[in-house]
């Protein structure tokens, strides 16, 4: 059926038939779309129109209808559907809170509140009302999914029971690697790609949460007193502020909360509330929307040079990552200020410090080095990662460092459960970022310069002659470390931008099934010719040859 | 009975016979195409936005049904002329290479925009009649979810029902489908819409008009099937714990593709034995049989039957407004039709309306497929385009540019019909070296280059 038109035989010529009849048509009427420019036509002509309609031609139009057209068909809708979402979780973690305070209020009228005991029955309410919280809001957004994370949660409290049985630290280590072990399995056996994909990141933060409750009890030594409840264990895992979207808390984190809120305060809490929820909703619009528009503006606009053109393409679609982590984590920050709980990230707590503070957008977006934006990246995880895992390997191989960076980031890249992409990019910026660690210090203490991964922290502090606090900025030395560590800042977000662009297309496909997009994941990368992956080896080359 | 019955066919083959004679084959939907150019300085007074249904330049070319369409349906007018315009770009980029260019001319009172081509059943016939309503189609569910049409709102109906995929995925049972929503653009009430306007003239009686109504089916089914959806996750770390969606139309130039590659594969149809034994063949599909046919273009299916499945999700969410045009007179008047088709309308009173879309075409040559729900058919060959003849209303391709190394349509050979070209060497002025400046302006040098045109002879 597809043969070609004009070669059609039955193809008839009217005007061979037919006279040509002067109609009451003019031919001028026609309108031609195509301008020709024919020999009689002057062509100054069209320079002088050109001229006055002016060289300055406005883009006004398609720009600012596209932006139109994105807020009218992709930011409205990602908004109303994601009120949808919000509300469920924020009233949930309200009730949780209502509740608990009621009930502290009526039972402990007095300042005795009830931290030492966890298991009592006076306290078992509490955690009834936590879970049973965080139990409705996960059915309100997965439906019956829910029955799956809850066999897993008491598949865990039954291997936590090991740790009674077993001898400390060893017990805990086996439960984090049956537990990360178990995952995979989970993924392997059960294949439904579209409901893992949903549970994944549930089933992370509750792995890590029963990881680290297995390492405090083996650590405290009192594992009969510290175990936990059945109740007070599914109190702390579906805690409705940090079951949904992350972050890991700790038990005693969890415990210390648990009661002690009053509704002092109320309003500022509202108000920092309310304002990351307007952040998070702005982080998503930015993230859906914003971000592939502004990916497809095609290189029609072309700032200065294509090589430039294609890092800008790659740093917008690596924001695009970027905020959809800003989103999880400012929504997730909502949920524990409505809650009322806090991280406890430190023991001693710092008076006026955000205590609820799950990443850090600003260090991300303009970091001072790749070591320092892991860091703030996730701050609880990261704090997970520091005390469970890095702390014990350092123990064990003091001489090696390295080793024990490299064994946090695989172990951190295992607990995301399957997906290359995760592994990839987590081994990748392990490397760059000891790389530029090590290289930094090296060149910091031959040149005696602040120029250390970690930002130098006042006058007093610095151990180095070339500080800019130390000297001033009249100095040329405080201006050249001053460049240095801007290159390093941009290197840094160069590498932050190239990593990020290869999880984009995950997120962006049209349907359920993951697996039917052909284009190979690493395409990005490819296209850019691993600029960045000669980059960080360069960095590594470099510290080794100049050591 | 028998003798009644034969009577009224034969009354039937003279009333359509008639009808044929005196209105030229042409279809009678077609003159709204006219509204393209309403707004234009030379057609008519500056229009005021209120009043622009009380135009004298709309009255002419508006059947009184679309009239009533447009005013009953405050907003709806600036998406028409919209489509219609968009309609117009897209043909003359998809065929600029042709020797039929989709020229449009001034639009005079009575006229045709597209000229006289459309009184033939050529396949050119067949695309414009499919762009226009596909174009309708797309602008109308545009602007209904802009807002700008009153009428009709953002459709919510895709909130409950749940997508296909799921169905298929979750083996486990009542596993909670995602939720997913939000303003959609409104594709329901833009094909609905260009039902009742794009369609008022057709009421696919004489082959002509069915060739005229297939068509427009084909161009909104394709505006249908590009309608797509767009996911985003967001969680822990990739995860997908919360995913949102909308639903997009696709860009019209997408639509134009594949229209035209409908139109490179168009099938030549005539009238079924069927069809001319009971000449008005409103009544001879069964709405049943017409049920099942995919969209998807429909090629395995032995009956030719054009139904479109969506079309009870469609009528669920028909505007009121819409709904009570539904019974209006201006339909198959009365006189034409005899005794016994009127007992049949009477019977199937409910599905009287859409039954014009229930017909079979079948092929010119019986060896190629019966054309699908997608495909645009046509009636008679093509005029070969070449030589000027205002009567038939074809331009010629003499001073046509064309392409002296493409062995194609626009290469010189085949546009110039073998009669020869003129080369010659212009100096054109073009925009070049354009930068973009923050923010949002483009500044361009103007570049004088030398170009070799091939014009025919």
């Amino acid at each position: 059926m597809d043969y070609h038109y004009f070669d059609e035989p039955d193809y008839i010529d009217i005007a061979a038939s037919e006279d040509e009849e002067a109609d009451e048509d003019e031919p001028e009427s026609y309108i031609h779309p195509r301008v020709m420019y024919g020999r009689d036509q002057n062509p100054h002509e069209h320079l002088d129109q050109l001229h006055n309609e002016g060289s300055r031609v406005s883009a006004i139009d398609p720009v600012v209808e596209r932006l139109r057209d994105t807020f009218e068909f992709c930011v409205l809708p990602s908004w109303h559907q994601i009120l949808y979402y919000l509300a469920p979780l924020l009233l949930c973690c309200l009730a949780c809170r209502l509740l608990s305070t009621l009930y502290a209020y009526h039972r402990f009228p007095e300042a005795d509140r009830p931290r030492v005991r966890p298991n009592t029955m006076a306290v078992a309410p509490l955690h009834l009302i936590s879970a049973l919280s965080g139990l409705v809001m996960l059915y309100v957004t997965l439906g019956q999914r829910l029955w799956v994370l809850v066999l897993l949660s008491s598949l865990s409290y039954g291997l936590l029971q090991l740790v009674r049985l077993g001898s400390g630290q060893r017990g805990a280590l086996a439960i984090a690697l049956i537990t990360i072990g178990s995952q995979f399995s989970y993924e392997l056996l059960w294949h439904q790609p579209a409901a893992w994909t949903q549970l994944r990141g549930l089933q992370m933060v509750a792995n890590m949460k029963v990881i680290s409750l297995a390492f405090d009890m083996a650590e405290m030594g009192a594992v009969k007193q510290l175990m936990p409840s059945i109740l007070a264990y599914l109190g702390y895992i579906f805690n409705p502020a940090t079951c949904m979207l992350g972050p890991w808390i700790s038990y005693t984190a969890y415990l210390q909360c648990l009661g002690t809120n009053t509704l002092a305060r109320w309003r500022s809490q509202l108000f920092r509330a309310l304002l990351h929820v307007i952040f998070c909703v702005l982080a998503l619009a930015m993230s859906n929307c914003i971000c592939p528009t502004l990916n497809e503006f095609d290189s029609h606009y072309m700032l200065a040079t294509p090589n430039l053109w294609q890092v800008w393409m790659t740093w917008v679609g690596a924001l695009g990552v970027r905020s959809s982590h800003y989103f999880v984590s400012y929504l997730s920050q909502a949920m524990l200020i409505t809650a009322g709980q806090s991280l406890e990230m430190d023991r001693v707590t710092v008076p006026g410090r955000d205590r609820q503070q799950v990443c850090d957008a600003w260090t991300i977006e303009w970091p001072y080095s790749l070591s320092v934006l892991v860091r703030k990246w996730n701050i609880p995880m990261h704090e997970w990662l520091k005390r469970y895992i890095y702390g014990r390997m350092r123990g064990r191989a003091q001489q090696h460092t390295i080793v024990a960076v490299f064994c946090t980031y695989l172990v951190s890249s295992l607990l995301h459960g399957m997906d290359l992409r995760i592994y990839l990019v987590l081994l990748s910026l392990a490397t760059f970022a000891n790389g530029e660690v090590m290289l930094r210090r090296h060149l910091a203490t031959l040149t005696r310069a602040c120029i250390m991964a970690n930002p130098c922290m006042g006058k007093d502090r610095c151990r180095y002659t070339h500080c800019p606090s130390k000297r001033g900025w009249g100095h040329w030395s405080s201006w050249l470390v001053m460049f240095v560590n801007l290159m390093f800042r941009l290197l840094a977000m160069f590498h932050l931008a190239y990593l990020g662009v290869v999880l984009l297309n995950d997120s962006l496909t049209d349907s359920l099934e993951m697996e039917d997009g052909e284009m190979p994941f690493l395409w990005h990368w490819w296209s850019s010719g691993y600029l960045s992956h000669y980059i960080g080896l360069g960095t590594f080359v470099l510290y080794l040859f100049i050591s | 009975m028998d003798l009644s019955y034969m009577l009224c066919l034969c009354l039937l083959a003279l009333c359509s016979a008639a009808e044929s004679k005196q209105k030229s084959g042409r279809g009678r939907g077609s003159m709204w195409w006219g509204i393209a150019k309403v707004g234009e300085p030379n057609n008519i007074s500056p229009i005021s936005t209120g009043f622009m249904y009380m135009d004298p330049a709309i009255h002419s070319t508006l059947r009184r049904k679309q009239r009533r369409l447009v005013r009953d349906n405050p907003g709806v007018l600036g998406a028409l002329v919209k489509g219609a315009n968009l309609a117009i770009s897209e043909c003359q980029h998809q065929f600029r290479n042709r020797r039929w260019n989709c020229s449009t001319r001034n639009f005079l009172r009575g006229k045709n925009l597209f000229g006289k081509i459309v009184d033939r059943g050529c396949r050119e016939t067949g695309f414009i009649y499919a762009i226009t309503s596909a174009a309708v189609t797309h602008s109308i569910a545009r602007a209904c979810s802009e807002g700008t049409i009153e009428s009709c709102t953002c459709d919510y109906s895709h909130q409950t029902r749940s997508p296909q995929a799921n169905h298929q995925a979750g083996s486990v049972a009542g596993v909670r489908d995602w939720e997913w929503g939000g303003c959609s653009d409104n594709i329901g009430f833009g094909f609905k819409f260009s039902r009742e306007f794009v369609d008022t003239g057709e009421r696919g009686r004489n082959l002509r008009e069915k060739m005229n109504l297939h068509n427009n089916e084909a161009g909104r089914a394709h505006v249908q099937s590009e309608m797509r959806q767009e996911c985003k996750c967001h969680g822990m770390s990739g995860s997908c714990t919360v995913k949102t969606c909308w639903m997009r139309l696709a860009n019209f130039r997408v639509i134009g593709d594949n229209l035209k590659a409908r139109f490179d594969g168009a099938t030549r149809v005539q009238v079924s034995n069927s069809l001319r034994q009971s000449s008005n063949a409103v009544a001879v599909v069964s709405p049943n049989a017409a049920g099942g046919n995919a969209v998807g273009g429909g090629n395995g299916l032995p009956p030719v039957v054009s139904g479109f499945e969506d079309e009870r999700m469609l009528n669920d969410h028909m505007p009121e407004l819409l709904l009570s045009n539904k019974h209006h007179p201006n339909m198959p008047s009365p006189n034409s039709l005899p005794v016994a088709g009127a007992r049949a309308r009477n019977g199937r009173r409910q599905g009287k309306k859409h039954n014009r879309y229930h017909f079979q075409l079948n092929p010119h040559n019986p060896e190629h497929k019966p054309p699908g729900p997608k495909d645009i058919v046509y009636l008679e060959p093509s005029p070969s385009f070449c030589e000027k003849n205002l009567r038939q209303g074809i331009l010629g391709t003499h001073g046509r540019q064309c392409n002296d190394t493409s062995l194609g349509v626009d290469g010189c050979d085949l546009m110039c019909c073998g009669r020869g070209y003129r080369t010659q060497e212009v100096v054109v002025v073009e925009r070049c070296a354009c930068t973009f400046h923050w923010c949002c302006e483009v500044k361009c040098k103007l570049c004088r280059t030398k170009k070799i045109i091939h014009t025919c002879l």
